[in-house]
């Protein structure tokens, strides 16, 4: 299966999410080799002050506007970290239950992905247009469907050079031309690899009934951490919070 | 939502006007009926390379992207910035946080920090020569008169200037971490005192400079080169006339 490290791209502003996703990871997620924390360097300082604390901080460069930034540095996974696979988790996330890289992967190593068909959805796959125009090929399903989502390490050079390739700039120059929600990192990973290493991957039809989705409590850092989410975030932390508690936190976000 | 001071500014310094600057800052200045300085002053200096703009801003929790989704509530400009040194100005703030002394130290600090980080070495204040308030203020916040003088129409001006380093002893802030002083724990006592009496001294001085009128204005912006002593004639400035 080779190493895999948990790459969490954060910002200060989320440093109060981050503290409870980590505590979620310290608590429930055994066998990977590390966790990553990326932060932007005009950051770096509010780390102590939050008491975030990872196996690695790793600086990145700062970004006028950041929701693109976090895109550009998830692209550039690899180059954080030298583990054979990276599974991301964003701030917003909650890791509920007990979580190993055996759980992401099939008995073969190759990283489980869940995909969802566009008919899914009531106006089509969210970010289709934004991945299409990346990928210059028609796209049909979304993959950004839960965390965390893990990739192998040699997808993100291939990724970039698909930039270069096809639309002649790097992908972090890509990204950041794009207009408001004109690229989704994780649809461009999954359907660059939906596409061009579909053995590579273990794929699944999102939702299945089948498969168990409740690893992480997913919520929505930009709505800030209400009073209802603070309850639940206490209760995420208590001892009691464990796997059988999940159906009291099954509503999406 | 809850949010934090912390959580909810967010400080940087702008050096080049773009969009995502333009709108908040103009926004910014009309809330505070100083709407012309963002022609008259920042943009120019901004164009010319010549200024730096502290600012504390608060994003829009969603969308963080778009025209509105930026609010500036304070703002300080240092001009000229050039030949290793700056001019201070005011830290201009919204009503509501115009004596949160905390942030407007925080924005000073921030300007301070970026002006270092260009290579900046010294900053100077511009003081009507006589001023009683302004140049007991300057020598408060650390600055010394120099040899570089400002005339204008009705007034001489001297820069008063001093290290870094200095100025940031001398008003209570050295060492002092950006996020402590917006969350208020840097400043206890005495720091608070000269913090909160030199940036309201300052934002008091340089009102009338701001508002046009400049006869009375005990501290202006330096709006001309930064060290203007070096094309003087030999043996310095000409006395005032009486």
């Amino acid at each position: 299966m080779g190493s895999v490290d948990i790459v969490i791209r954060s910002h200060a502003k989320d440093f109060a999410w981050l503290r409870h996703c980590l505590a979620g990871v310290r608590r429930w997620c055994t066998g990977f080799r590390q966790v990553v924390v990326v932060v932007p360097g005009k950051c770096e300082r509010r780390l102590a002050r939050y008491g975030i604390e990872a196996d690695r901080i790793v600086l990145c460069p700062d970004y006028a506007d950041d929701y693109l930034g976090q895109q550009v540095t998830k692209t550039l996974a690899d180059t954080f970290t030298d583990a054979d696979h990276i599974a991301h988790l964003d701030s917003d996330s909650v890791v509920r239950r007990p979580l190993t890289p055996a759980d992401l992967m099939d008995d073969a190593g190759r990283p489980h992905l869940l995909y969802t068909p566009g008919t899914y959805f009531r106006r089509g796959a969210p970010w289709q247009a934004a991945t299409e125009r990346f990928l210059a090929r028609p796209v049909t399903c979304d993959y950004m469907r839960r965390q965390p989502l893990v990739y192998p390490r040699w997808i993100y050079p291939e990724l970039r050079e698909h930039a270069v390739r096809q639309h002649g700039m790097q992908l972090a120059e890509y990204i950041v031309a794009q207009p408001p929600l004109g690229f989704s990192e994780f649809n461009a990973l999954g359907a660059y690899a939906h596409e061009h290493h579909h053995d590579a991957f273990s794929w699944h039809l999102h939702p299945s009934p089948a498969y168990d989705e409740t690893w992480t409590r997913v919520f929505w850092s930009w709505a800030g951490i209400t009073p209802a989410v603070a309850r639940e975030l206490r209760v995420l932390g208590l001892p009691s919070a464990a796997t059988e508690e999940k159906d009291a936190f099954t509503a999406d976000p | 939502m809850t949010m934090n001071r912390l959580e909810e500014f967010e400080l940087d310094c702008v050096s080049e006007v773009d969009p995502s600057f333009e709108v908040p800052a103009r926004a910014f200045l009309r809330r505070i009926g100083r709407s012309r300085l963002f022609d008259e002053l920042i943009r120019p200096a901004l164009d010319e390379g010549s200024a730096l703009v502290a600012v504390a801003q608060r994003t829009r929790p969603w969308p963080p992207w778009g025209i509105g989704a930026r609010t500036i509530s304070a703002m300080e400009i240092a001009v000229p910035r050039a030949e290793g040194t700056a001019g201070l100005t005011s830290v201009l703030a919204v009503p509501e946080e115009g004596t949160e002394i905390g942030l407007l130290a925080a924005v000073h600090a921030t300007l301070l920090d970026g002006l270092a980080e260009r290579g900046v070495e010294r900053v100077h204040l511009t003081v009507r020569e006589g001023a009683a308030f302004g140049e007991w203020l300057a020598a408060r916040a650390g600055f010394e008169r120099s040899d570089s003088l400002v005339l204008t129409e009705h007034s001489r001006y001297w820069l008063h200037d001093a290290p870094i380093d200095e100025h940031r002893r001398a008003i209570g802030i050295e060492g002092a971490d950006v996020d402590d002083l917006v969350t208020g724990g840097a400043l206890k006592d005495d720091a608070y005192a000269s913090t909160a009496m030199y940036l309201l001294g300052v934002t008091q001085a340089l009102g009338p400079s701001w508002d046009e009128q400049f006869v009375s204005g005990e501290i202006i912006a330096n709006t001309g080169p930064g060290m203007v002593a070096a094309c003087l004639p030999p043996g310095g400035p000409p006395a005032l006339e009486q």
